[in-house]
């Protein structure tokens, strides 16, 4: 590596360092808005489940991670944005070789029996982790090759080899007390795979909360800790019952018992929670990919020509609003979700193939044709080509989706539906959940291996090297089921997974994108959105992520009672909304919104929803404390529709404002008089018998 | 009775034998505890995987195994659940006692219920009562439990809050006495034990009746009633002991399948119990915990069995071993 290069490299990370800093500024400034914020009061956010593992180097399970999540804190903290900020550390430095880390801690850091936080522990949980090889902790065992110790509050951390994900993937993880762990591992029966951490080790740890009890099956328990670095949480306890249905939780949430919902709320409850004055609605954006997978070894899947005919027969959009009755997001050809978060990996408009794949099946048939794959035996299904004998055989596949999953079922059964219109035969595999993943995770050229699958796989929208993990093709059978074997994709995975320049990287992960979205070995159907809700009257300062619900650790950082609180009163003064609405027409509502003192508001989070809408819309700040939104009625009958609006500011009672508004045929025009319609007729044939009478006169009187 | 008793009990240890055998290789003909690891987190390598499977000794022969399960579950060792990261036998003893009070408390309560309901409406047969009693016992019997559940939870925890809307005890509530506790604890199991007992009420009323009806055309009946017994005597002491007998056999069963038998009222009222832990077990693959859930079950459905019998022999005098 040239010195300019190293230089450079330098100059990129403490560039990433310093923004992760400002952003963390922001963050704690937009948290900070409410002018007083009382300490005080129990949040009640239950959990569906016991945690699974107690154990930070074991958890695996969501509920895990919520349990164990406000006890201990890693170095870095990913905010609302996914954007990894300083946490334990004030700062990571990287030397000129991309190798060698520097990472300096807060000073005023301490574990909960008051031990203050070193790079002593920093240095054992590393180390701790990579020895004991805990699946979960892979990265830290697959790229920390040591653990130096500075001084007391610094540490340099020594990698195998270059990793641009360290900061947002590795200094994420959760450190352990050395003081408290070191005895339990030394132990020479200790087991790293079965150790249960009892509830004494667990009371020691280093985050903002200090769990106080947690009894199986019934609750856990957390008091605020008073010392911590971060500054302590407002709320004075935060309680975690257990609720395992869905629908009791709910109940809870609406009587109050409880201040947040924590579960996968119905959607069919969502118009009666928006319309609650105390209850709030924040919908987020899963980046879950629900796929349809293809076994591309075999054919007809192997002919790329194939898949992309496939990809001309989804209609990706009717099964986001059939089956998913809005909430979602079509996915896209080149895999990586669409997302207003990390923007810059995304790759917006990758080439599809020659016709841009929308669903079109006569397109699809056509292409079918042109290829020669053609029903010529007459029994209602086409045959392919054999490549290698030269046959022709008849288009069957199978479809396996999970049936515990009644949309991805209906999904499997629409795309037969499309596939048989042009004479494709599509079978729906209705296995038990352990069969059809058994069948998905075999071999290629295993007799189990389904053909084709529905699946729901992680994507998040956090590193883009998650494109590696999946479709490098050393990662056959699992996870890259679909056998794509594509070098340049490989070459150019490698090659961003070590790439520094952010610029460069984002490049190289948009090529990545033009190879899936030319391949095709699977066709991402969507992404889903799912609402989150929490009461607004007993606590305000929810944290809500794009990708995530209200409950998450920075709500319960930022959260205040409000009853405690001087809270305002938002004003509503409506400014523009019609009561009736042609059919067809857009509906524009404006609203201007003030304080008690009539200064106008900003930063209000504003949210309309109109009776039959799937999803709640943010109105926009159009100028200082006017907020406004139109929607298209395109496609409504007519007839009497309520609009509710909420109005939400930290500091502020929340305000709602509900309105009826109608939708009217058009007004007929007046039919037209006889003069419009015959007008320019009579006119023609008056002139034209006027000439003729001119003329004839004239002849006549020359005659004459 | 010895001669019996030793020959019944080996009778079960042999049936016990091969239910356990079934659950092992049943349990493994498609789970697989660590199936989905890796697409959980692709990032894990497969290798770390293949330690984990070594660990927990699913690498090894499949008859190794079974002879390795065999050998443990007469130690007394049931495993260690890769769901719950704990024994199985911790795992399965927290919920144990939940369902277990649950479900005594509501058999017995039922069964009582059941008895008096059904001999009373066989008694009058044909009679209004008769007709009022059996068609709202076939109702009822209709009736699945989680929705029942469901609506008592919506009319008596949600719209009128008389009751808790879930779990076992009030949030965060830090008891003064015991006496407070237990009052908590009648408090939350009010409504999940009106669910479990008036549907069962439903189910046995019926067949109390059934088998009352049955007797009461028995000779013996006609002879009490010809020596001038009251309707009492000939009801409670002739016709409904002697109809008790199927009963012992039913409710044997009941306390047989207790430990599986009420996962949709654990659910739907958010209870601690062992139903929801086999559920678990077989949603995640998790075949230790479903190995310790099923033994178990097992012991307790046999134990009930051989009890089932013993009363026999002191209830029916006929039966005499």
């Amino acid at each position: 590596m040239n010195c300019m290069t190293k230089n450079r490299l330098l100059l990129i990370l403490t560039l990433l360092v310093a923004s992760s800093l400002l952003l963390t500024s922001v963050s704690t400034a937009v948290a900070a808005e409410p002018a007083y914020k009382p300490y005080g009061g129990t949040l009640i956010a239950p959990l569906p489940s016991d945690p699974s593992e107690l154990s930070v180097f074991l958890r695996a399970s969501t509920w895990s991670f919520v349990f164990l999540d406000p006890i201990y804190d890693p170095l870095y903290m990913l905010d609302p944005d996914n954007i990894p900020v300083p946490w334990l550390a004030k700062s990571a430095e990287v030397d000129s070789t991309g190798k060698v880390w520097t990472i300096e801690l807060l000073d005023n850091a301490t574990w909960h029996d008051g031990t203050p936080f070193t790079a002593e522990d920093v240095k054992f949980t590393f180390e701790h982790a990579k020895d004991a090889g805990y699946p979960r902790w892979s990265e830290v065992a697959d790229y920390v090759d040591h653990v130096e110790v500075v001084d007391t509050y610094t540490c340099k951390i020594y990698l195998t080899e270059v990793y641009v994900d360290f900061i947002s993937e590795i200094l994420t993880y959760p450190i352990v007390p050395k003081h408290i762990w070191e005895s339990i591992v030394t132990q020479p029966d200790f087991d790293p795979f079965t150790y249960v951490p009892p509830i004494e080790v667990l009371k020691v740890g280093n985050g903002p909360f200090i769990l106080d009890h947690y009894t199986e099956t019934v609750e856990a328990e957390y008091v605020a800790n008073e010392n911590f670095a971060r500054g302590r949480p407002y709320i004075d306890k935060l309680l975690m019952p257990i609720i395992t249905s869905p629908d009791a939780m709910l109940l809870a949430l609406k009587a109050g018992e409880i201040d947040v919902h924590t579960w996968t709320v119905p959607l069919e409850a969502l118009p009666s929670l928006i319309t609650d004055p105390n209850i709030g609605v924040h919908i987020y954006k899963s980046g879950t990919m629900y796929h349809w997978g293809f076994n591309t070894m075999i054919m007809p899947f192997k002919d790329k020509r194939f898949r992309h005919v496939l990809a001309h027969c989804v209609d990706k959009d009717e099964i986001v609003s059939r089956l998913l009755y809005g909430y979602g997001r079509p996915g896209r050809f080149g895999v990586y979700p669409p997302t207003e978060m990390w923007p810059w990996w995304l790759n917006e408009d990758p080439k599809c193939g020659v016709y841009g794949y929308e669903f079109n099946l006569t397109l699809a048939a056509q292409m079918l044709d042109d290829m020669g794959w053609t029903d010529t035996d007459g029994d209602g299904i086409r045959e392919y080509i054999d490549p290698d004998t030269g046959e022709r055989v008849n288009i069957e596949f199978d479809i396996g989706p999970p049936i515990y999953d009644p949309v991805r079922v209906r999904a499997a059964e629409m795309i037969q539906e499309w596939l048989a219109e042009i004479d494709i035969k599509a079978t729906v595999q209705y296995n038990d959940w352990p069969t059809t993943w058994s069948k998905i995770t075999a071999e290629w050229d295993s007799p189990h291996k389904l053909d084709t699958w529905l699946l729901g796989s992680g994507l998040g929208v956090g590193s883009p090297d998650i494109l590696r993990f999946r479709l490098h093709s050393s990662k056959t059978p699992n996870p890259n089921y679909y056998y794509f074997l594509n070098a340049t994709f490989d070459e150019l995975a490698e090659r961003q997974a070590v790439t520094i320049d952010q610029d460069e990287r984002a490049e190289i992960i948009k090529q990545m994108q033009e190879i899936l979205a030319e391949e095709v070995p699977l066709i991402v159907l969507y992404h889903r959105n799912f609402p989150s809700v929490y009461r607004t009257d007993r606590f305000a300062g929810w944290v809500k992520p794009i990708q995530d619900g209200v409950n998450n650790q920075w709500s319960w950082m930022s959260v205040y009672l409000k009853e405690l609180a001087v809270l305002k009163d938002i004003n509503v003064v409506l400014e523009e909304f019609p009561s009736e609405v042609e059919k067809d027409a857009t509906i524009t509502f404006r609203v201007k919104l003030t304080d008690d003192d009539g200064n106008p508001l900003s930063g209000v989070d504003a949210r309309l929803l109109i009776e039959g809408m799937a999803e709640p819309v943010k109105l926009d700040e159009v100028s200082t404390g006017v907020y406004s939104t139109s929607v298209e009625t395109t496609g409504w009958t007519t007839g009497s529709y309520e609009l509710s609006v909420q109005y939400t500011k930290d500091g502020f009672n929340d305000a709602i404002t509900t309105l009826t508004f109608k939708i009217v045929e058009p007004e007929a025009p007046p039919p037209p008089s006889f003069w419009e319609l015959y007008g320019t007729t009579v006119t023609g044939v008056v002139v034209l018998l006027a000439i003729i009478a001119v003329i004839a006169v004239y002849f006549i009187s020359k005659k004459s | 009775m010895k001669a019996y008793l030793v020959k019944r009990a080996l009778s079960l240890f042999i049936t016990f034998l091969v239910v356990m055998s079934a659950i092992f290789f049943l349990a493994r003909s498609g789970a697989d505890p660590f199936a989905e690891f890796i697409e959980s987190d692709p990032r894990i390598p497969p290798e770390a995987v293949e330690r984990l499977r070594h660990r927990f000794g699913l690498d090894k022969p499949l008859w190794q195994q079974y002879l390795d399960f065999m050998v443990s579950m007469f130690q007394g060792e049931f495993g260690y659940s890769v769901t719950f990261r704990r024994p199985v036998f911790d795992v399965i003893m927290v919920r144990l006692p939940w369902t277990l009070m649950l479900l005594t408390t509501s058999i017995v309560i039922s069964t009582i219920g059941a008895v008096f309901l059904g001999a009373y409406a066989a008694w009058n047969r044909g009679k209004k009562i008769d007709l009022i009693g059996t068609n709202i016992s076939l109702f009822v019997r209709a009736l699945p439990h989680f929705w029942l559940g469901m609506v008592f939870l919506l009319v008596f925890g949600y719209y009128y809050r008389l009751f808790p809307l879930y779990g076992v005890k009030t949030s965060g509530i830090e008891y003064a006495n015991v006496f407070e506790q237990v009052k908590d604890l009648l408090w939350h199991l009010t409504l999940p034990l009106a669910t479990l007992i008036i549907r069962q009420i439903g189910m046995y009323t019926l067949y109390m009746r059934g088998e009352t009806l049955e007797v009461l055309g028995e000779d013996f009946i006609t002879t009490a009633k010809a020596k001038g017994l009251s309707d009492r005597t000939v009801l409670f002491r002739h016709a409904v002991r002697t109809s008790l007998l199927p009963m012992v056999t039913v409710t044997a069963l009941r306390f047989g399948f207790m430990v599986n038998g009420a996962i949709l009222t654990e659910t739907v009222f958010s209870l601690p119990g062992t139903g929801r832990l086999i559920y678990q077990a077989i949603t995640s693959g998790d075949f230790f915990l479903l190995q310790g859930a099923f033994f178990i079950t097992s012991i307790t459905v046999l134990i009930a069995n051989l009890v089932a019998d013993i009363l026999y022999s002191h209830l029916d005098p006929r039966v005499r071993y």
